[in-house]
């Protein structure tokens, strides 16, 4: 067995075992299912129940049966009722008593202009309160055409679009999927290779420390165990990819028979290729690069500092999110593609929008991984020079062979 | 002083070093040193603090890489081979502190080519020999200092090395300890290892040591076989002690006694055998004669202050 091997497998197991990897494997979809409890309990308790009020001057709405509750969407079905007001003083009076969140008025001329008013207080009454009257309002502006041709008006056009390995799926579950996924994903890359890669710097400032490095390197050539070091870490990177890909896999299967839409969803092969063509390269350039900081600095915190450096460019373009995912193809949006640190967040938030040319994929997958192996070569050199200097810093110049 | 006249260079070395210079920025840690250590041999590099013993034990274990010179270990550059064959044990002890040691061990044993099997097997056994079996389980950060040095070293010697480099084995250590240690390296010289020792215990180097290198500042000042070192450095004097009274004798220049036992300084021309011919022939009643030689420590302080004579 070789001793890249050995180390990579100390490393792994070294990582795995330790309570704060548990804590950050099960902390991030805890973090995940806590948001989302949170939004949900917000949402809860900011939803308004009350009815939304009409006065109808024009008679309108009275020659319309009111929808029936199959015919009303989730979001009117939970909005509540509509009322209607003999007169606007009435409605007045049911506002400030706080029995309805806002009333309509159709004034006399409605039939002709289709222009009204809406009175409410403080807060405009709930999207799901105005969905409720204007289904009421529909269906009045439908009533008398046979019932197929004022539901189809009614719904409107679906429109669906064909997904990899057959099937259809609707255009915003498309979308979710191939925009949303690879963002997520992209998300929860950075987070577990900066987790990682974090604990693999640690690591190489604490072995300087306590002078094991010094043991080690008269054991095993500073490259071998350097890239033993990186495989370690690459692996329990995956390791905590997939247990979170599984995790999130389980969830969406159990999730499946009870929402419809679920069903419809499915990820294209070339999305995951061009994911992992992306995130593997990047994984191992990052982390070698925290193994230079680690191997060069004097002291823990002082790592802390130093790989902002290289966390800003790696976050860089979601600060550019609005401008990439509208305009996937722009040069912005090519430039941050093809440059090794910006690549990682900028392939996320491509994939799903367009489909990346051929060129530009190959480019940037052959620039990650020549960026890979010279961030291996710059942490060998840097853990070369820096292994025995203790409290000292070893300087980038020193690395970087210009003194 | 040419720090290789007069030594006896063994004839197929396992660590040579020749005219090795090693700078940081203009300071010259090890300056044109040159020596070589024979198989089976225990050397001792002396020196002061500061003085470069363990820059040249970094470089012979390509730790550093020098300026200029050359060095060869077991017989070659170094390489993995190589390393699998060396066993080092720092001044400064470096083991993983939140692992156990039973773990830790077995896992530095499978760095040096062993299998993790055969590595956990020999690390046990060490570890029974050394009265550490019951604290394998325990993290090594829990062990006493003494138990981590006897951890380091069952590290050092796990994968049976043809080659231990110890820096300041007994930094630290408390007299029990550094006689289970001293006795580990002569058991190991016995068996035909080769032990490069840096110290600055003169006491322990001259109890140990076959040959030394005496570095100060970086150069090598001292080279030699340790009997052959006190011999050049002997004042002409012997120590005695006699029945009777001292009588006098062309020989002597000048006499003191100190608890019954006389140090006599031998005039120029004169000889410890020719004292003892004309004491014997005087009857004076010898009770213990011996050529007084001085220590390690002596000619370190001599040298290294820049007293000793040539």
């Amino acid at each position: 067995m070789s001793k890249l091997w050995r180390v990579a497998r100390y490393e792994y197991a070294r990582h795995v075992l330790q309570r704060r990897f548990l804590a950050t494997l099960l902390g991030l979809p805890l973090f995940l299912v806590l948001i989302a409890a949170v939004t949900w309990l917000i949402a809860v308790a900011q939803r308004d129940a009350r009815p939304v009020g009409y006065v109808d001057l024009s008679g309108f709405l009275a020659d319309a049966a009111p929808p029936t509750v199959e015919d009303a969407r989730p979001g009117e079905r939970a909005a509540g009722a509509v009322r209607a007001f003999a007169s606007e003083p009435e409605a007045r009076a049911a506002l400030e008593a706080g029995d309805i969140q806002g009333y309509y008025v159709l004034p006399v001329d409605f039939r002709a202009t289709a222009a009204g008013t809406l009175v409410y207080l403080d807060d405009q009454p709930s999207a799901g309160a105005r969905r409720s009257f204007d289904a009421r309002l529909r269906a009045a502006w439908l009533a008398g055409l046979p019932p197929a041709t004022a539901r189809r008006v009614a719904d409107g056009v679906t429109f669906v679009t064909p997904a990899r390995g057959g099937g259809d799926q609707p255009m915003w579950v498309s979308t979710l999927v191939n925009v949303g996924l690879p963002i997520f994903v992209g998300i929860v890359f950075i987070s577990a290779i900066f987790a990682t890669a974090g604990y693999l710097m640690h690591a190489v400032v604490e072995e300087k420390e306590n002078r094991t490095i010094e043991v080690l390197a008269t054991s095993v050539a500073p490259g071998t165990l350097i890239a033993g070091k990186i495989a370690g870490i690459t692996a329990v990177g995956l390791t905590q990819i997939g247990i979170w890909s599984v995790l999130g896999l389980a969830g969406l299967a159990a999730a499946r028979p009870h929402v419809a839409w679920l069903g419809a969803v499915a990820v294209e092969p070339r999305l995951v290729a061009s994911m992992a063509a992306t995130m593997l390269p990047a994984y191992v350039m990052i982390a070698a690069l925290m193994v230079a900081v680690g191997a060069t600095v004097a002291e823990a915190s002082e790592a802390n500092q130093i790989t902002g450096i290289f966390t800003l460019p790696v976050m860089l373009p979601y600060w550019f999110a609005g401008q990439i995912v509208p305009h996937p193809d722009s040069p912005l949006a090519i430039g941050l593609t093809l440059f090794p640190l910006t690549a990682p967040v900028t392939i996320s938030l491509r994939a799903g929008a367009t489909e990346i040319p051929a060129w530009q994929m190959v480019g940037h997958t052959a620039f990650l991984t020549l960026s890979a192996a010279a961030a291996v070569w710059l942490a060998g050199r840097a853990f070369r020079l820096g292994l025995l200097r203790v409290g000292a810093r070893v300087r980038w110049a020193e690395v970087l062979g210009r003194t | 002083m040419p720090p290789a006249s007069g030594a006896a260079v063994p004839a197929d070395p396992v660590v040579r070093l020749d005219h090795v210079v090693k700078a940081f920025g203009p300071a010259r840690a090890v300056d044109d040193v040159t020596f070589a250590v024979g198989p089976g041999e225990i050397f001792g590099l002396l020196g002061p603090n500061g003085a470069g013993k363990t820059t040249t034990i970094r470089l012979i274990l390509d730790l550093y890489r020098p300026d200029s010179g050359t060095i060869a270990v077991l017989g070659g550059a170094m390489d993995d081979a190589a390393r699998d064959r060396i066993g080092y044990m720092p001044e400064e002890r470096g083991l993983y502190r939140d692992v156990t040691v039973e773990r830790c061990l077995t896992y530095l044993g499978t760095l040096k080519g062993l299998s993790p099997a055969e590595s956990r097997r020999r690390v046990l056994e060490h570890l029974e020999q050394l009265g550490l079996a019951e604290h394998r389980h325990k993290k090594v950060k829990d062990l006493s200092k003494g138990m981590q040095q006897k951890a380091q070293l069952v590290a050092t010697l796990v994968h049976r090395p043809a080659l231990v480099i110890v820096d300041e084995p007994f930094s630290g250590l408390d007299p029990v300890n550094a006689q289970t240690v001293k006795e580990w390296l002569r058991a190991l010289s016995r068996q035909g290892t080769t032990i490069i020792m840096s110290s600055h215990q003169m006491q322990t180097v001259s109890e140990l040591c076959d040959r030394i290198l005496l570095i100060n500042r970086g150069r090598g000042v001292l080279y030699g076989p340790v009997a052959d070192i006190r011999r050049r450095f002997g004042r002409a004097a012997v120590r005695l002690r006699l029945a009777g009274d001292l009588p006098p004798t062309p020989c002597i220049a000048a006499a003191e006694r100190e608890h019954g036992t006389w140090t006599l300084t031998l005039a120029p021309g004169a000889t410890p055998d020719r004292l003892l011919g004309e004491l014997a022939a005087l009857d004076a009643g010898i009770e213990y004669f011996e050529v007084a030689l001085p220590t390690l420590e002596d000619i370190f302080i001599g040298v290294v202050g820049g007293e000793a004579p040539e």
